[in-house]
């Protein structure tokens, strides 16, 4: 679907993105990085609007930069506003629909279906001038899938979104994804987009610093040991045991909640195929076990972070 | 043990993929006609803006007060040659006469100043330029619809106006006076109308905001016009030939030298130092001095424009 083969590219002396190389397919994929990592520049090579320095991008098996044939198939949602205040919200996704070449009854009829898809049935001819953030979050998205895209490009999508619209355009790209389109979406609220994906690609300082599902990741990166926490009705005779297990490292009471035991283990795996024995031979009750490190965030700031 | 769940598939909980998505494969507008779709949105955000009919009112005040005008000046005195060339002379002046020229002056203004330079500074060309279309369709489209609305606007008044004294003053024989009047009309109105339109989208192109583009624009026309105007009046004495020439030097200049030249007549110049009502007649220039430069104008205004249209991000604050 979109390819990168040792990409860079400079602005100036400035170097935006430092040979990044990378193939996705289809499904939802998160593009991730702190400020100046270097995803505005990705998300323009992609969309065909800068081209590459040195390297080759490739989408849909074609180079994007002023590639029609791509747009025709390619969605694009920028993070800024793009929207013309004295339009209404229907009329710009018209707009953006002829624009795609859609036309007749045919364009009315997308038209309706995707701003009922975005939720905006009832502000869709109120000029967007009096739109929320919300609401021109949502048209955005509407106009990038008016014409059926085959990859569709999300820059920041859930910026500005209530929790209720959040909540509904998650569900909307996830029955996007699930369709067969695929998506790029750029976000930086990491907690969104671990329940949309866990396919991640991660930059940072124009260097492509991950890539690959997020659980794999977390698993590769042997510097920061495993964080589990385990809550049981006997927790220092659990704490006791737990610290002879060859793959626990460090073993934490919690004053604050009595019942609670953090531990940090080299090799989850391993910890979670001797635990039962544990529990059996100690008659131990658990009542919760979760790994507060193995998602999204840490995985985020163990990278970036060092 | 509280793990994220992985995500779902689709909305309903299937295991199995619906993979029922597909790309548009509706009935498509060739891309030939693409530009075609922004000049119509061009035309129908001028439709609703209340300064573009203000200004279109004025330019029909415009038709009907020079109608009257001459309809007096046709009953008063008896018909004569000069009359068709009051005749031509009141209908220069339906199409660049001072009111006329202003307004439609402003509707360049009004709709084109911000035409190209919101369209940047609301970052619209991210979104209009990442759809099959270039940036040669778009500018076509932006060009097109400004200059569709300045040609109606200097047209329709200038044929309504022929129309009218053809009807109500049939003894003139207007038509056999000159068989082209209509196509004549049509040709003067063209170059007030592409002058203006490339010269507009060439400024908003480059500027920041419709209201720089709008202040550069009006200064460019209104400091042009007087210069020229004050040199021409000063020289008239010692040079008239030159003076008639510089006093074509500004962007009303080259509009009423190549109406002039289409309509065959003399323009009457203010003389300077003789009185407010001495006036000489002045001959057309010719044809390559209003052409050349109105040439250099359109094809610099367009290629800068051309250049400038990026998709780029512009950060407000």
């Amino acid at each position: 679907m979109i390819e990168l083969q040792r990409v860079s590219r400079w602005y100036g002396q400035v170097i935006a993105l430092n040979d990044v190389s990378f193939s996705l397919q289809g499904g939802i994929t998160a593009l991730l990085g702190p400020n100046g990592a270097g995803k505005s520049s990705l998300l323009k090579l992609v969309t065909g609007q800068i081209r590459p320095t040195t390297g080759q991008v490739q989408v849909l098996g074609k180079q994007p930069f002023a590639n029609q044939w791509v747009y025709a198939r390619m969605g694009y949602c920028p993070e800024l506003e793009t929207t013309y205040d004295d339009l209404t919200g229907r009329e710009f996704v018209n707009l953006m629909a002829r624009l795609a070449g859609i036309r007749g009854a045919e364009c009315t009829r997308r038209v309706a279906e995707v701003i009922e898809k975005v939720g905006m049935n009832q502000a869709a001819d109120r000029k967007m001038g009096g739109y929320s953030k919300g609401m021109r979050q949502r048209i955005k998205v509407a106009q990038a899938i008016v014409h059926q895209p085959q990859v569709l490009i999300l820059d920041e999508p859930f910026n500005g979104l209530d929790p209720v619209a959040r909540r509904d355009m998650a569900q909307l790209l996830l029955e996007l994804a699930g369709a067969g389109c695929g998506i790029l979406i750029s976000s930086h609220i990491l907690y969104e987009v671990e329940h949309l994906t866990h396919n991640i690609l991660l930059l940072h300082k124009g260097r492509l610093l991950a890539q690959g599902d997020i659980y794999t990741i977390r698993a590769l990166i042997d510097k920061h040991p495993h964080s589990i926490v385990l809550e049981t009705d006997k927790p220092r005779t659990a704490a006791q045991k737990l610290i002879e297990m060859e793959s626990v490292l460090s073993v934490a009471l919690n004053r604050q909640r009595p019942f609670e035991i953090k531990l940090e283990t080299h090799s989850p795996e391993r910890f979670y195929a001797d635990l039962p024995d544990l529990v059996l031979q100690q008659g131990l009750q658990i009542q919760s076990l979760y790994s507060p490190d193995n998602n999204l965030e840490a995985v985020f700031n163990y990278l970036v972070q060092g | 043990m509280k793990k994220t769940p992985p995500p779902v598939l689709n909305a309903q909980t299937s295991p199995i993929a619906d993979l029922s998505y597909r790309g548009y494969n509706g009935p498509l507008k060739l891309h030939a006609v693409r530009w075609w779709v922004v000049a119509l949105y061009t035309i129908r955000r001028a439709r609703r803006s209340v300064g573009f009919w203000v200004l279109t009112g004025v330019c029909a005040l415009s038709y009907l007060f020079h109608a009257l005008g001459f309809y007096f000046q046709h009953n008063l005195s008896s018909l004569s040659p000069s009359m068709h060339q009051v005749f031509a002379q009141t209908l220069f002046s339906v199409m660049n006469g001072s009111l006329n020229e202003y307004a439609v002056m402003g509707i360049a203004l009004l709709l084109g100043a911000g035409s190209i330079a919101a369209d940047n500074r609301a970052n619209a060309l991210m979104v209009y330029l990442a759809r099959p279309i270039t940036r040669t369709d778009y500018l076509a489209g932006k060009w097109s619809g400004l200059f569709l609305i300045l040609y109606s606007v200097i047209a329709i008044p200038s044929i309504l106006y022929c129309l009218t004294a053809m009807t109500a003053f049939s003894d003139m024989h207007i038509l056999q006076q000159d068989h082209w009047v209509f196509v004549h009309i049509l040709l003067a109105a063209l170059f007030p109308a592409v002058v203006l339109t490339s010269l507009i989208l060439g400024i908003s192109a480059w500027s920041k905001s419709a209201f720089s583009a709008g202040a550069l624009f009006a200064s460019i026309y209104i400091l042009s016009n007087t210069i020229a105007g004050i040199l021409g009046m000063v020289l008239f004495r010692k040079q008239p030939d030159k003076a008639n020439l510089l006093s074509h030097c500004s962007l009303s200049g080259l509009m009423d030298a190549f109406a002039q030249r289409v309509f065959h007549f003399n323009m009457k110049q203010p003389m300077l130092g003789r009185g407010p009502f001495a006036f000489t007649d002045t001959p057309p220039v010719l044809l390559r001095y209003s052409l050349i430069p109105a040439l250099v104008i359109v094809v610099l205004c367009l290629l800068a424009a051309h250049q400038r249209i990026r998709a780029v991000e512009i950060v407000k604050g």
